[in-house]
């Protein structure tokens, strides 16, 4: 569905990210996993087209998306949730769904934002809320919510689990996979590398901008090296 | 800071008296060739010049956009036409003057000092607001305070009628009484070119210069830029009272609007176009503006006639001119022409690529009174949110300290508490038996902790070497008075000696992050702090800077706390790991240590479900 | 007493001006980081539609039409000629393209009308007086503050209710995430020029019937204390140029009412003493805004 080849976006004179290349099939959910600094943000910021890349193709299904614009990739039916959620505090819990609707015509939007509510109860008993207002918890799921709404069959989601308590970190993954049961593609960026590798069905390590290591989910998991490949210590 | 005299003081010297000599011989021609229109121009143009370079003093060192020396101007410029009218003409305009003002006469001189003065005496008042409200490059904050002064003075010249003749009849030099010839305006012109110029040579204007590049860099660099902004402030308002003072005399009188908006136009049209931050680009964007405005004047004027124009040339070109290019110059090139180059730069640049590079600053030998930086019980808040959480660390003199921890866990928080750019809500910071807790932020680098950025802060218009001579600067003064380690000598160990004319803004990365470090290192200081200094360095870079990290802290004598990513980096570098989740210690060892730790890898690798909770 | 509630009528009346100017302006602040001093040019060039108009007899409903029209034309066009391309400068740079803007405009008006302040009738109502409760009040400060009111009101409907408002106040609090949920940067910043320009239209219908008079500089002593208010309500929160434009209104009438009469004339420079005194203690404002800096 996603195939990402040779990427590389610069800021500046940096190259944040180097000839990075993966690949998402319908259906799955693929995990990238890496420590800070590793560039897993960067490629999602320009998967989604927020960030122009100097080099390399991102391709959906069959069309070349490269450089496109954020709205552009929406419509193609790509939608991010970033890390930190950025919701719009001053705004209520339906107005941030509605902006994050802003591409889909006014029926379909009503219509959606409805069934976004069904999906998320917690939401609907506080639809009227400042965003600022919600718990950890609940602003996770308004933030999932939002990527909903454009109709989004690939979400990207930025550590959805930053900053939340471990409780609530078993909610966002089991949204996570009940997400790939309704027939959502996610790639999904965790600091929580174990729990993330238990659900997904493929996993990237990314280090320093680069790609180091591809896996099945179980199988990276397994790795007894793992610690070292991730934080580089090895030699 | 051997061989400064001659970069610093004999060159800018030459190039002051070369600017000078061009103005005056350029002058002298146009009028040869014209009438005394022509000659009215010059004057003009020469008057208007000392103006700009006053303008230049302070909002080109300083970045901050003053919209109220034209304010200034108009205090001096009311000061010397009460004090120097003859009073048989004052007895006309402002008969009912106080303080028997009216039957007052000082000769232009005199009345010229008089202006300086109180000039002086206001903007130093109006320097300590602007101090007080935080002024920067780029805050709006003191365009509205100087904007407000603008006004204020124009308002109080409109009214107070009995003192300066308000807008009806303003106040006038009888005929015999005002400025002959043009002795006083070169002279003038001369010293304030060289005034502008060696200014921005000097300590003051160079540290001010620093915090127009970045305030939060300067000030971690020991700079408070309150002082150097004053000072900028003082000598750019003398200087535009002088200004002034000449501006009232050859025009032979004085009404409020003289002094107001169209004049605050001109000359920041002419201070911009050229380039603000340098002397020749001021000078430059006088002649160019007046030039253009001229030929608009000419152009529109009913001497000319262009057919299929005319609807163009019509009276108020020259200030469509005036306007338009302020703004293609905002919109296009925001530097000016010259961006802040001078005229000398060139043979600068040859006199100082001559030079040879000192030696690669040396491991200094351990000083003889070690000391500690002790963190005790840190806490930081904010709204609700407890970012750092009951920390302590300690780090000795010599040793190098790593800070580790997820995405999130604090250390950069914790960090910036230390050193002052966020309040601590607990615990205590100490060096040795100094307490810096709560301390601002120059203070705390001046008491000998430096420290790097995340997202690095450099002085991106300044060269390289500047950014180590700055903080030497500091260091002279405030940590070792003169026995620190040559700052150059820090370029050639960092491999900075070639590039060290650049600017640091066209540096890549990694040479941006040796830079910063170099920067650090210059201050002298007893300890390092360094916001990860490999990030965005690829493998090879980062490696390299193992040995860096070591040789610069070994070349200071200084004790270094490092966060950083990397782990391959921090293990190797690293005598000792603090381990941060959540804003808490959560382990603490040699790196062996710490990496078999298994509360460090749940840290970083997360629980696995069957565990969490 | 009487003398109170008069003063505070009067000081809300110019308030409103004030507070509809502020408003305009915090918008664009909050898409773009710019403090728009070529703000008062929406008034100057209305002025001389009014002139046009108003001078031919043309009803002051008619003309109160025209005048929001050409405010909202001319804040789109200033957007489009000049500050778009000025989008992500620096403060400094920004700061001096808007008043490069607002000198331009008035030297091509000095070109192209005239230089001399032109007059034209104000309302024939505009001195009548409403006695209220036994207190005698000015109808054109009571006329103001309701049509404010209904104003700030529409207003608050549009950012509240429409697409494009919500889309507006998110993209005021994080340009980049409205980019992420597919909001267009460029209609977002025509659209936060365009509101302005009615609401600075509004201000200009009123503010024009008490001058009279359409000259090059009709705008400026508006937009400063537009500025002014704008930048003591925080600069970002739009109950807080409200507020502050109110505030700066009652304090202008009660300084002028309260200072002796030789020195009504300074009531400006008083004003503006206080203002640079303002900006010295609190250069934030008084609403407090979240804006955190990455260090």
């Amino acid at each position: 569905m996603l195939t990402v080849d040779g990427l590389t976006t610069t800021y500046g004179s940096i190259a944040a990210i180097r000839d990075v290349s993966l690949r998402v099939d319908a259906g799955e959910i693929v995990g990238l996993i890496g420590p800070n600094g590793a560039g897993k943000s960067t490629l999602l910021n320009t998967t989604v087209g927020l960030l122009r890349p100097s080099a390399g193709r991102i391709g959906l299904e069959d069309r070349d998306v490269t450089g496109s614009s954020p709205d552009a990739m929406l419509r193609l039916g790509v939608a991010l949730v970033p890390e930190r959620r950025r919701l719009f505090a001053d705004l209520t819990v339906v107005e941030n769904l509605q902006v994050a609707g802003i591409t889909v015509p006014s029926a379909e939007r009503r219509r959606r934002l409805e069934e976004v509510v069904e999906l998320f109860p917690l939401l609907g008993r506080r639809r009227a809320f400042p965003a600022g207002y919600l718990s950890g918890g609940e602003a996770q799921q308004l933030a999932i919510a939002r990527a909903l709404m454009s109709g989004a069959r690939l979400l990207l989601m930025d550590e959805p689990t930053l900053g939340l308590a471990p409780a609530l970190v078993d909610t966002v993954f089991e949204l996570i996979v009940d997400l790939r049961a309704r027939g959502r593609t996610l790639l999904v960026v965790e600091q929580n590398a174990r729990r993330l590798l238990e659900v997904a069905d493929r996993a990237y390590l990314m280090r320093t901008g680069a790609m180091v290591a591809e896996d099945s989910g179980p199988g990276l998991r397994e790795r007894e090296d793992l610690f070292e490949v991730y934080l580089g210590v090895e030699g | 800071m051997r061989r400064e005299p001659l970069e610093r003081l004999i060159l800018p010297a030459g190039e002051a008296l070369t600017l000078f000599a061009i103005l005056v011989l350029g002058g002298l021609l146009y009028t040869a060739f014209g009438g005394s229109a022509r000659d009215t121009l010059v004057s003009q143009m020469l008057v208007n010049a000392i103006v700009v370079l006053g303008l230049q003093v302070y909002i080109g060192n300083t970045g901050i956009l003053s919209f109220g020396h034209i304010g200034f101007a108009a205090i001096a410029g009311y000061a010397v036409a009460i004090a120097a009218i003859d009073p048989a003409f004052k007895r006309v305009f402002i008969p009912e003057a106080p303080f028997g003002l009216a039957e007052v006469q000082l000769d232009p001189l005199a009345a010229t000092l008089v202006a300086v003065i109180l000039v002086g005496l206001v903007a130093f008042v109006i320097g300590l607001g602007l101090v007080r409200s935080g002024a920067r490059a780029g805050a709006v904050a003191p365009t509205m305070i100087t904007l407000a002064l603008l006004f204020l003075v124009y308002e109080a010249a409109r009214n107070f009628t009995d003192l300066t003749g308000g807008d009806r009849s303003g106040l006038s030099f009888g005929p015999g009484n005002s400025l002959q010839g043009r002795g006083w305006i070169y002279l003038a012109l001369g010293l304030s070119i060289l005034g502008a110029r060696l200014f921005r040579e000097s300590r003051p204007g160079r540290l001010a210069q620093a915090a127009r590049e970045d305030d939060l860099a300067a000030r971690a660099s020991g700079i408070d830029p309150g002082p150097p902004q004053m000072i900028a402030l003082l000598l750019s308002v003398a200087i535009v009272a002088v200004g002034a003072s000449l501006r009232v005399q050859s025009l032979g009188s004085m009404t409020p609007n003289f002094f107001f908006f169209s004049y605050t136009l001109l000359t920041l049209a002419m201070l911009v176009v050229g380039g603000r931050k340098s002397v020749t680009g001021a000078l430059l964007g006088v002649v160019v503006i007046t030039a253009g405005s001229e030929l608009t004047r000419y152009l529109a004027s009913d001497a000319v006639s262009v057919p299929g124009f005319d609807w163009l040339l019509k009276e108020g070109l020259s200030d469509v001119f005036l306007g338009g290019a302020m703004l293609v110059f905002m919109i296009v090139r925001p530097d000016g022409l010259l961006g802040d180059r001078e005229l000398g730069d060139r043979v600068l640049l040859r006199l100082r690529s001559a030079q040879p590079p000192p030696d690669a600053t040396e491991p200094a030998s351990p000083p003889s009174v070690p000391s500690t930086l002790t963190v005790t019980g840190l806490s930081v808040q904010f709204g609700g949110f407890l970012a750092v959480h009951d920390a302590s660390l300690q780090v000795r003199s010599g040793e190098i300290v790593g800070l580790i921890g997820p995405n999130g866990a604090g250390k950069t928080t914790l960090l910036n508490a230390i050193t002052g750019v966020v309040p601590a809500s607990a615990g205590t910071v100490r060096l040795d038996d100094r307490d810096l807790t709560g301390r601002t932020t120059h203070r705390i680098a001046r008491a000998g902790v430096a420290r790097t950025f995340q997202n690095f802060r450099l002085f991106p218009a300044l060269p390289i070497r500047e950014h180590v001579e700055v903080p030497a600067l500091v260091a002279e003064r405030h940590r070792h008075g003169g026995t620190g380690p040559d700052p150059l000598g820090l370029l050639v160990a960092g491999g900075l000696w070639d590039g060290r004319e650049r600017p640091a803004g066209e540096l890549d990365t990694g040479t941006a992050r040796k830079l910063e470090l170099a920067r650090a290192a210059a201050l002298a200081p007893a300890f390092l702090l360094l916001d990860e200094p490999t990030t965005g360095m690829n493998e090879a870079e980062s490696a390299a800077m193992i040995e860096h990290v070591r040789r610069t802290a070994g070349s200071v004598g200084a004790g270094v706390l490092v966060i950083d990513h990397d782990l391959h980096f921090i293990t190797r570098v690293c005598d000792r790991i603090v381990v941060l989740d959540q804003g808490r210690v959560i382990a603490e060892g040699t790196p062996e240590e710490v990496r078999g730790d298994a509360a460090v890898r749940e840290a970083y690798l997360g629980t696995s479900a069957d565990r969490s909770g | 007493m009487t003398q109170l509630v008069q003063n505070l009528v009067d000081g809300l009346g110019q308030g409103s001006i004030y507070a509809l100017l502020a408003l305009g302006l915090t918008l664009i602040f909050g898409v773009m980081h710019l403090v728009n001093f070529a703000h008062g040019e929406l008034i100057t060039v209305s002025s001389y539609a009014a002139y046009a108009l108003a001078s031919r007899g043309v009803g002051w409903g008619l003309i109160a039409l025209a005048v929001i029209v050409v405010s909202v034309l001319t804040a789109v066009a200033i957007e489009f000629l000049a500050f778009r391309w000025v989008r992500g400068a620096s403060e400094f740079t920004m700061l001096l393209t808007s008043f490069g803007v607002h000198f331009v405009v008035a030297a091509l008006l000095v070109m192209y009308v005239s230089p001399r302040p032109l007059n034209f009738p104000k309302p024939a109502w505009i001195f009548d007086t409403v006695a209220l409760g036994g207190v005698t009040l000015e109808l054109v400060d009571l006329v103001t503050i309701a049509v404010t009111l209904v104003t700030l009101a529409a207003t608050g409907r549009v950012l509240r209710r429409t697409m494009f408002g919500i889309a507006l106040r998110a993209a005021a609090e994080d340009f980049d995430a409205a980019r992420i949920m597919g909001v267009r940067s460029n209609l977002v910043i025509r659209g936060a020029f365009a509101l302005s320009g009615v609401l600075a239209g509004v201000a200009a219908v009123f503010w024009l019937m008490r001058t009279g008079t359409a000259s090059p500089t009709a705008g400026l002593t508006p937009l400063l204390f537009g500025v002014i208010a704008a930048i003591v309500g925080g600069l970002g929160s739009l109950g807080g140029a409200i507020l502050g434009g109110m505030a700066l209104g009652l304090v202008q009438v009660f300084l002028r009412s309260w200072l002796p009469s030789d020195v009504a004339g300074l009531t400006e420079g008083l004003l503006f003493v206080l203002i640079a005194l303002l900006f010295i203690v609190r250069p934030q404002g008084f609403v407090t805004v979240r804006r955190a800096e990455r260090v």
